[in-house]
């Protein structure tokens, strides 16, 4: 198990710095929005108001950390690495493969990296997971409740896979502005 | 006199709608899947509804309800048999069962304590039930009445409580429910039509699913967090559990005990914020100083069962009340409730009671229903719990992986969702570890633009004047609350008192 100790080993200090973080970004992307005035709320107001109280908020319990040794908790915590980018990126993807390559592949994909973060992998544990939840999701999620999902890649997968290079791309236009 | 036919004649109107096959049925499946979700440690009660949620959109709005409510309450009760049977809280309500109810199942008592826990947690949910059915109209009544700067301090008042009443440090509470209020502005603005925090994606113009971000900081952030420590050695008691009949002398000894937790849980669950952990601790704390006899407290006395085992009950129904009155939910689990009526498009409200009658009266029927069915339930089926614990974690947290993938593609049919819930995922993960709890987060993302249209509204009437809201006395009332209840916890004698009652509860 990977796991590393955080060099300011202090909560307050790093969820201060997530608050004024989050309330920075939202300052300024308020700025963007009217403010419009308190009798005719315009769409920057409620936000901008919130970031303030988000860098407020963030600016007192990080400045707290300065004045509070940390306990042995936050001392000896270690982060769960491998899991923590492994179990995302098992939901990533499924979805980057449920509408290209079917139900079945993205199933067993997801798995396959969920289970890459225990030890000891046991191939007739993972056989039973794989075909239970696949029957699971097959007949109760596909033909019970009726999300439509493809079992394999038969149908539509130019369609499917125009939409996901199209959606992959967004993070460029965003850069290059389109 | 009136005003008690009234309520009678609604409650049968209700038990009408409840007892249908379907809607029976619906409670059925809800208390069972509840119950199995609850049994399961490592995945708490909101993210059981979370997961099961998308699974109620196409039922009509009264079975949906129902059937969250079964979920619900299912999952109380499945939590008190793991705590009993693996001293592992299946929810952080059941943390103080552990202590004296996993004795007890040391002792050989396993069955006298669950049977006691189902008994007490029926008692408690018909008082209860009929508590609401009483509180909820004439509250209903008063909240009408509320204009927007009522509601906007009645939220901030709630919001306010609920960070007070939180786990850890208030501050970083405060905190979490500014950041879920932040959250909640990410979509299009109702009033001026702008894309506001959308970073330019389309996806994100209708803000992000209440669903996927309970998920993401409840569903995957806790399994990371479980993932942590890499070998699952759980203590299943494995032995069979005998005596699930309950014994007149345990009746007795634990009447007084369920009693005390009926009202100490009926009290605690309509305040936001305490809900059912509050209770049971608050309940196990009471029961301690009451017992003439307190020195088996900790190895196996029934009252310690008995008592929280009904305030936590008592207060999981309670807690309907501020939800269903005054659309302003106290709890995670709540704020998920209060979420889903909003996708069956009912604006959550005290005029529910009197637009949709047979939704609120069906489902203050269907919480007896459900309570009876859990009793039946439970107590035959605890074998088969009892095998379901011996499914170890690696087993099990793919399935739950897998479920959360299939539950957040399926709100749009789209693979926009489950790729925000990955992304949720570390955000949420990042916060737990630098001990922000993600309730309160949950609480500003469902009420965030409820807040924001009401301070418009608010200000629109006062003319941008801001005194409206401490010159109309129900509002500075509100406000008042919410400053006395921060101050409560500021002072030092207090916080102290606060800290003891959250010790052990991990």
């Amino acid at each position: 198990m990977g796991a590393f100790k955080f060099r300011s080993n202090h909560q307050d200090f790093w969820a201060g710095i997530m608050f004024l973080g989050l309330g920075i970004l939202a300052v300024y992307l308020s700025r963007d929005y009217p403010l419009g005035r308190a009798m005719r709320m315009g769409p920057g107001y409620f936000p901008t108001y919130l970031g303030w109280l988000m860098i407020t908020v963030g600016a007192i319990v990080g400045g707290r950390s300065f004045f509070r040794d940390p306990t042995e908790e936050e001392v000896t915590t270690k982060w769960a690495v491998v899991p923590l980018a492994l179990m995302p990126a098992s939901v990533a993807v499924f979805a980057l493969l449920i509408d290209t390559l079917g139900l079945v592949i993205a199933v067993l994909s997801m798995l396959v990296l969920a289970n890459a973060s225990i030890k000891n992998f046991r191939p007739i544990e993972f056989t039973v997971n794989f075909v239970v939840l696949l029957c699971i999701a097959i007949f109760v999620f596909q033909k019970g409740l009726g999300v439509p999902f493809h079992t394999f890649w038969e149908e539509s997968l130019g369609k499917a896979l125009g939409e996901l290079i199209s959606l992959l791309g967004t993070p460029f236009r965003l850069m290059f502005g389109s | 006199m009136e005003f008690i036919n009234d309520i009678f004649g609604n409650l049968i109107m209700g038990f009408g709608v409840a007892v249908s096959l379907e809607n029976l049925l619906y409670c059925f499946v809800g208390c069972l899947l509840g119950t199995l979700v609850g049994v399961l440690p490592g995945i708490g009660p909101v993210a059981a509804i979370a997961l099961l949620l998308p699974t109620t959109f196409s039922l009509p709005p009264v079975g949906a309800m129902i059937m969250l409510a079964g979920i619900y309450y299912g999952a109380a009760y499945g939590g008190s048999t793991t705590a009993v049977l693996v001293n592992l809280p299946g929810e952080s309500s059941s943390v103080v069962t552990c202590l004296d109810g996993h004795a007890m199942a040391k002792n050989g008592r396993a069955g006298h304590a669950l049977a006691v826990s189902a008994i007490g947690s029926f008692f408690a949910g018909t008082v209860c039930t009929l508590v609401i059915a009483f509180l909820a109209p004439p509250l209903a009544e008063v909240a009408l009445k509320f204009g927007a700067p009522e509601y906007f301090s009645l939220m901030v008042f709630g919001l306010i409580a609920s960070a007070v009443l939180a786990r850890g440090s208030l501050m970083k509470a405060l905190g979490m429910i500014v950041v879920g209020l932040l959250f909640g502005i990410i979509g299009t603005d109702v009033n001026s039509g702008m894309s506001r925090f959308t970073f330019g994606l389309p996806g994100l113009s209708d803000g992000i699913g209440f669903v996927v971000i309970a998920m993401a900081f409840f569903g995957l952030g806790e399994i990371i967090k479980n993932l942590e420590t890499p070998n699952d050695q759980r203590q299943v008691f494995t032995d069979k559990v005998s005596g699930l009949m309950p014994r007149w002398v345990d009746v007795r000894d634990s009447a007084g005990a369920i009693m005390r937790g009926t009202v100490i849980g009926g009290f605690f669950g309509t305040l936001p914020g305490t809900g059912p952990v509050v209770a049971s601790f608050a309940s196990y704390a009471i029961e301690k100083k009451v017992a003439k006899d307190n020195s088996q407290f900790g190895k196996g006395d029934i009252r310690g069962v008995a008592g929280p085992e009904s305030a936590n009950n008592a207060a999981a129904q309670t807690a309907f009340i501020p939800t269903l009155t005054l659309g302003i939910p106290g709890s995670g689990t709540m704020a998920l409730m209060l979420g889903a009526l909003m996708i069956q498009g009912i604006a959550p409200g005290p005029q529910v009671m009197t637009a949709r009658p047979d939704l609120f009266w069906g489902l203050i029927a269907s919480m007896w229903v459900g309570n009876l069915m859990l009793v039946i339930l439970n107590l035959p089926l605890i074998g088969m719990w009892v095998q379901l614990l011996k499914v170890p974690y690696r087993m099990l947290f793919p399935a739950i992986l897998l479920f959360m993938c299939i539950g957040t593609y399926s709100l749009n049919n789209s693979i926009q969702d489950p790729l925000l819930m990955a992304f949720f995922g570390f955000v949420g993960y990042a916060f737990m570890k630098f001990g922000c709890e993600p309730a309160p987060m949950l609480l500003g993302f469902i009420l965030g633009p409820l807040m924001e249209e009401n301070l418009r509204r608010a200000l629109l009437i006062s003319r941008g004047d801001p005194t409206v809201f401490v010159t109309r006395p129900i509002s500075l009332a509100f406000l008042v609350l919410a400053a006395a209840s921060l101050l409560v916890v500021i002072l030092p004698a207090v916080r102290k008192k606060r800290d003891e009652a959250f010790q052990g509860d991990e």
